[in-house]
């Protein structure tokens, strides 16, 4: 039956407890569920041959046994045989493979397999998500069948494209821009989304944090040309002016009213003040920097929702309630500590312990780690993500996370792009300006948008034979980051983010001040402690 | 506006409301049902005003017009008040305020306020009644205007909260949407018919079906055959009153019948109408109403059925029969708890083959205890339970197609799971049925805890407790009843012997004994599933009864179990172990065996023959046609073969032991030659092969062993032995038998020395077996031990005469001897095929 015809047939009751019923489940009925799915998935995986090629003739009594004698694995292991796609060593067979871009463009793409069932439980997740963003109190239903999303994710084979075929598997929703709108670029997609938005209303918006600030920014512009919502008229690039607009009669409404209640407040029209949208879901790593200024122009607080390529749609967070649940069925979840991570980034061959949902303590910082259930690929799979656990009861409430950052290895810039050390490093080489030492980090400016800012040591050859000023070092490494990663090039074209900032160092200060220091500076993400240190110590 | 349609529809709604007055009289005053009776009997003024006041019955038109008027304005706050309580939706300060409302409009239609009563006026056609309205008469049904759409937002609101799918909501909306629908009609200007009376009848019917199916009442209570009775005597008499007159016209103008002849057939179609209507009447109240006697009826029957059988399987097909005779469902899986699973036991449709468990910790289980024994899928998939699901449950669930499942439960442990296809006609499983398959559940469930111990019981019984295969007792009773069997074909016995396991336990230990045992054990069991029955036979021996099997198939697989048996070792922990090898001996009856002692002396033959073969051996045992005249010369020729086949690897040991029996008790020596000798040409001359002649050979050289470890002051006691000496020298048998034991291969001898003192009539020793249950080998040894203890000299007395001896041996026949054997064993005597010791001594 289709979550539409329950809606229809069932009660509120029912309905929210078989989607949401979870968020009331206490620890232990919690775990119970983890562990006798991933009892399932230890089986089927260790019996395929992608199981059996990274577990070398090992066998696992139980899940205890499983985690104290299977390392923890990267996308590395598994790459010869996904990137293969070699189906018949997998647990299950793939219905299809979601990519995405691996170490900015450095590597191929990564690919993850995902199997019919994943995809029921995405979908029954997704489904949960809808009621999880549009209710007001606990137990109320207030998705409908035709109800409109304006949709900001990226389309197939990303993951967020599967979530349009999935709920339409479920409900008719309408879409905006339509679900078989394939054609045309991401930004012009996004373009007609609003303009069918601004047209017939809205009742749910989702989308990558940044897009959607992008969007909110854009908004008084593309209505009336006016001033931006936040006033950061940096990043409103204003290209999207009202020519494409359909002068509707409702739309002719509800300009009129937002305009009526802007003129009155003294202020730009928001969001809000055209659209009443019952959710508001947003994705990426930023998505905490810009949740404050989405709140104010929509009218509603966005839901942080948790995501992955490899690991399909894991938690979420309600309007009720601050912090995601992580989904049972979804993933095995795992945790390392963050002394356990940091350890582990000084010296990776160390082995990180992990803590399971039941052993997170409040206030911490963790790194997930997931094992995919319902014949998925990655078991002990880091996917980089590091949560910041907000609750969790000694009573025996579910905890509850919020995304934190990226790992300390990367620099995820809106979740549009993860820049390694490796990948800086080849696009610092092969730029060829001399640039003998580096540092960067990931930091946000006044408006809380974030940037990488790089902290370069010219050569001293270069200084005296090259041109290197601030500007043209800086264009020069963006030419080489856009040419390597098309992530890092949709951040300017898409949302018109410039996301690079350079400061040169006098040469000799990282290695001076390693010495000073008698340890090594982090290449990545240096502590805020560190570098002031450093700016410091140049002086 | 005629009164005739008018009277008709108000006379049947009014027969209509007060049946159903009365039934709800006796109901349990539920505040729905109080609710209820409030709104009916405000239906029921309502219509008794109507037609009183159009009859102008006393006190008067007046009277009967406010009567009707004042019930009719009180049905929408009446129904606003059912409505809230149906729907379980509080609305209290809703309710005060339209309930004030209510109060004041009827004040004031007292008053007469908003409608005068209407005049009556005699026309051509009839009394007409007139009102006299003017715009005061929009008041109330502003009033009552909001009152429905406060109906309509509570039922909205409800609909959504507990979906159409909740019990009696749609008959509940169904029946509002109709009263206002009526009432709505009735207003159409020119119209005649009394289509708010009309719809009011419905109303209160959807009504009464909408507390139904919420089960807020039971319908046996409402409905009774007398009831059936008056329901259609009322209807077809109103038919009739109405129908007669135009009836009557029309034969009388259009067929042009007499009045006499019209009158008849008016009476006819009257009686076979109302004979008709009231088996529709019937038919349509047993469908609907007396669905809970049968089920009841059901359950009494099948509870005194259960109570009769202590056979799971009869239980299950009992209780899938009483399901299917009350629910119509595709099909029915039954699965029943045993070790950590669920398994599969019995399936419904006898075209249906299912052969699947699940595990003792699937979420169904725990979601019966936690909630109703029985539960349909929907609702099992609601629960947060439902999660941890595995998706091979699933699909198992889903390729099975089932819609409902019902838990037996007993105490707080569920012993089995019933699992209910989905119903014809794709129909969810009502709150009825549900009911009903919980009872009986709960009959099942202390029905098959009772039949599953006693099954324990008797598993237990039969069952080898190590390897988990039948055992040696409930061998001897299955080869007996297959060789008993009426019809028989072929019976082929496999007797499969675990080579050198003595020494594989001490290698590797007895634990790792063990389980070569329950692999060995599980191999044959899954070999033998289709083919016939695995048994642990001894303590290293298993056993394989096959019917219908002819050697050359028990030899196949023999063979393949050999293959197996092979594997066992050599991978994993066991890599470096020593390979398990088996050897296997095979007879078949008819053509090997006439008895059924013989098959399985013959087989134990072969087993013995693979084994001194060299082991890992298969030997089909094959009868010797002819006896060899000179047996005596056989018997030689066997028993020097023996010393290199038979006793093979031990012989040296066997050897070394006669020697040292010899040193110790010179007699003892001589006495077991001698035996082996007398008892290898009794059975030859009996018929036997030679490998059985080997074997008694064998057994007769080693038959007194045991006698090593007596006393020296006891064998070579020339008195008497007293009671407690006789004692230790009985134990000479058991001492044999554990000597034997240690001998690499020569275990198969035990059965015929421990047998060479049992008795034909039961009373010898060790075991006091009988009959043919002592082996033929052990009769044949206990003969030619009883003739060589007589004619040999001992310390205290001299040698009896060859003749006197045979004598006793002729005379024990029957008593202490085989009968057949001891009159044989004369006769060999007398025509000098067996020559006696002391006779070669004096020669």
């Amino acid at each position: 039956m289709r979550f539409q015809q329950k809606i229809k047939e069932n009660s509120s009751k029912q309905i929210w407890q078989e989607y949401c019923g979870f968020m009331d489940l206490d620890v232990d009925s919690y775990m119970a569920i983890q562990n006798r799915l991933m009892t399932e998935q230890l089986k089927v995986w260790s019996e395929s041959g992608l199981g059996k090629s990274l577990i070398n003739g090992k066998t696992f009594r139980d899940i205890d046994d499983f985690r104290d004698n299977f390392p923890l694995t990267t996308y590395d292991d598994y790459a010869d045989i996904l990137l293969a796609k070699r189906e018949s060593m997998l647990p299950d067979k793939p219905v299809i493979w979601i990519q995405t871009t691996w170490e900015g463009g450095i590597k191929p793409i990564k690919v993850a397999p995902y199997t019919r069932s994943m995809l029921d439980t995405y979908r029954h997740n997704l489904s949960a998500l809808t009621i999880l963003i549009s209710a007001k109190e606990k137990g109320q239903i207030n998705v409908r069948k035709g109800d409109r999303v304006l949709y900001g994710g990226a389309p197939l084979p990303y993951m967020t494209g599967l979530i349009p075929s999935l709920l339409d598997e479920d409900i008719d929703f309408n879409w905006l821009p339509s679900n078989d709108t394939s054609e045309g670029s991401f930004s012009k997609r996004i373009k007609q989304g609003f303009k069918m938005a601004m047209s017939g209303g809205v009742d749910y918006f989702f989308a990558n944090a940044a897009v959607a600030n992008y969007i909110t920014e854009s908004f008084s512009s593309m209505t009336s040309g006016g001033a931006s919502v936040s006033g950061t008229s940096s990043s409103g690039s204003g290209s999207n002016n009202s020519k494409g607009l359909p002068a509707s009669p409702k739309f002719i409404m509800r300009y009129l009213k937002a305009k009526y209640i802007a003129g009155k407040e003294e202020r730009p029209i928001y969001p809000k003040d055209v659209f009443k949208i019952k959710g508001f879901v947003c994705t990426g790593a930023d998505a905490a920097h810009y949740r404050e200024r989405l709140t104010k122009a929509w009218g509603i607080d966005p839901i942080e929702i948790a995501a992955g390529t490899e690991a399909t749609c894991i938690g979420s967070e309600s309007l009720l309630k601050r912090g995601m649940i992580l989904f049972p069925d979804a993933c095995f979840y795992e945790f390392i500590p963050e002394q356990e991570y940091v350890k582990n980034l000084n010296n990776p061959s160390y082995k990180p312990q992990t803590v399971l949902t039941n052993e997170v303590i409040e206030g911490e910082n963790y790194e997930i780690v997931l094992s995919v259930l319902h014949g998925g690929a990655f078991m002990r799979y880091r996917i980089g993500d590091v949560y910041h656990c907000v609750s969790a009861s000694p009573t025996g409430e579910l905890p509850r996370f919020t995304f934190y950052d990226r790992v300390p290895s990367i620099i995820d810039i809106a979740s549009f792009t993860r820049i390694t050390e490796t990948a800086i490093a080849e696009t610092v080489r092969l730029s060829k300006l001399g640039i003998d030492d580096w540092i960067a980090r990931k930091e946000f400016d006044r408006n809380d948008n974030p940037y990488m800012h790089m902290y370069i040591e010219i050569s001293e050859d270069a200084q005296e034979s090259d041109v290197i000023s601030k500007r043209v070092l800086s264009e020069h490494l963006s030419t080489y980051f856009k040419a390597f990663d098309s992530d890092y090039d949709d951040l300017k074209k898409l949302l018109n983010m410039e996301p690079l900032k350079i400061t040169i160092l006098k040469h000799g200060t990282i290695k001076a001040y390693c010495r000073e220091m008698n340890r090594e500076l982090p290449r990545l993400n240096a502590s805020a402690g560190d570098l002031s240190a450093l700016l410091r110590y140049q002086r | 506006m005629s009164s005739v349609p008018f009277l008709f529809v108000n006379l049947i709604a009014m027969c209509g409301y007060a049946i159903i007055f009365v039934s709800f009289i006796a109901a349990k005053k539920t505040p729905e049902i109080k609710a209820f009776i409030a709104l009916l009997t405000s239906f029921m003024l309502w219509t008794i005003g109507s037609i009183l006041m159009r009859l102008q019955m006393y006190p008067g038109l007046n009277f009967w017009y406010y009567v009707s008027i004042l019930a009719l304005f009180c049905i929408a706050d009446l129904t606003y008040i059912f409505v809230c309580s149906f729907t379980k939706t509080k609305a209290t300060f809703t309710k005060i305020i339209w309930s004030v409302g209510t109060v004041i409009i009827l004040i004031f239609t007292a008053n007469g306020v908003f409608l005068k009563p209407p005049v009556p006026v005699d026309t051509a056609r009839g009394t007409v009644f007139t009102y006299n309205m003017d715009w005061k008469v929009v008041i109330p049904y502003i009033f009552f205007g909001f009152i429905v759409a406060s109906i309509a937002i509570v039922i909205r609101q409800k609909r959504r909260e507990t979906g159409t799918r909740s019990p009696g909501m749609n008959a509940m909306t169904a029946g509002c949407i109709i009263i206002a629908l009526g009432n709505l009609l009735q207003i159409i200007p020119g119209n005649v018919f009394p289509y708010d009376t009309l719809s009011g009848i419905i109303t209160i019917i959807f009504l009464v079906w909408a507390m139904y199916r919420k089960r807020m009442f039971r319908l046996t209570l409402l409905v009774s055959r007398g009831v059936v009775v008056c329901a259609s005597l009322i209807i077809c008499l109103f038919a009739s009153v109405n129908l007669v007159i135009p009836l009557s016209k029309i034969l009388i103008s259009k067929f042009e019948l007499s009045y006499e002849v019209s009158t008849s057939v008016i009476i006819l179609c009257a009686v076979v109408l109302i004979a008709a209507f009231y088996l529709c009447l019937c038919k349509l109240v047993n469908a609907l109403f007396t669905r809970e006697e049968q089920q009841n009826r059901l359950i009494n029957s099948f509870s005194q059925k259960v109570s009769q059988t202590l056979e799971s399987l009869n239980i299950m097909a009992l209780l899938s029969d009483t399901i299917k005779q009350e629910i119509a469902t595709s099909n029915i899986y039954i699965c029943m708890h045993e070790g950590n699973e669920y398994k599969f036991g019995y399936v419904s449709s006898p075209l249906a083959s299912a052969s699947f468990s699940l595990r003792d910790d699937t979420p169904c289980v725990e979601y019966a205890k936690m909630n109703e024994t029985c539960f349909s899928m929907r609702d099992f998939e609601s629960s947060s339970l439902y999660l941890s699901m595995w998706d091979s449950e699933k699909m198992l669930l889903k390729q099975l197609d089932i819609s409902c499942i019902l838990a037996l439960k007993d105490n707080d442990n569920v012993v089995g799971l019933v699992l209910l296809a989905r119903k014809e006609k794709n129909n969810s499983y009502t709150t009825g049925e549900m009911d009903f398959l919980a009872t009986l559940g709960s009959i099942s469930a202390i029905a098959m805890k009772n039949a599953g111990l006693y099954e324990q019981v008797a598993r237990e019984a039969r069952t080898d407790a190590m390897t988990g295969i039948y055992n040696y007792r409930y061998f001897m009773q299955v080869i007996k009843s297959e060789f008993n069997r009426e019809n028989r074909d072929n019976l082929a016995l496999l007797l499969i012997d675990i080579d050198d396991f003595k020494l594989y336990n001490q290698l590797y230990g007895s634990n790792d004994g063990d389980n070569v045992l329950k692999r060995v054990a599980e191999i044959l069991q899954q070999l033998t599933v289709e083919s016939g029955y695995a048994f642990r036979y001894s303590g290293k021996v298993f056993a394989i009864i096959l019917p219908g099997y002819d050697a050359r198939m028990a030899k196949s697989l023999a063979l393949h179990i050999q293959s197996e048996v092979g594997k066992i070792n050599g991978r994993g922990i066991r890599a470096s172990h020593k390979k398990i090898t088996a050897s296997c001996g095979i007879c078949v009856a008819p053509h090997a065996a006439t008895t059924c002692s013989e098959l399985i002396d013959n087989a134990d033959l072969a087993v013995f023959k693979a084994k001194s073969g060299g082991k890992d051996n298969i030997v089909v045992f094959k009868s010797n046609d002819s006896i060899t005249y000179n047996l005596h010369k056989k018997v030689e020729r066997l028993s020097e073969l023996s010393k290199d086949t038979i006793l093979g690897e031990s012989s040296q040991t066997i050897f070394a032991l006669i020697a040292a029996i010899d040193a110790k008790d010179h007699y003892t020596a001589q006495h077991s030659k001698n035996v082996a000798r007398y008892a290898a040409i009794l059975a030859a001359a009996n018929g036997m092969s030679d490998d059985q002649i080997r074997m008694i050979f064998a057994a007769g050289l080693l038959h007194d062993i045991g006698k090593i470890s007596i006393p020296e002051s006891i064998l070579g006691k020339t008195g008497k032995l007293t009671d407690e000496e006789f004692e230790t020298m009985k134990g000479h048998v058991n001492c044999s038998i554990e000597m034997i034991k240690h001998l690499p291969s020569m275990d198969y001898l035990v059965p015929v020395a421990v047998g060479h003192h049992e008795r034909w009539d039961g009373k010898g020793y060790p075991r006091g077996t009988a009959g043919e249950d002592i082996p033929v080998s052990a009769r044949c040894l206990a003969i030619a031990d009883s003739f060589d203890a007589m004619t040999t000299d001992r310390p205290y007395r001299k040698g009896m005469s060859i003749e006197y001896a045979a004598k006793e041996i002729k005379k024990g026949g029957g008593t202490q001897f085989d009968p057949e054997l001891a009159e044989l064993f004369v006769k060999l005597i007398e025509e000098n095929e067996i020559i006696v010791q002391s006779q070669i001594d004096i020669n």
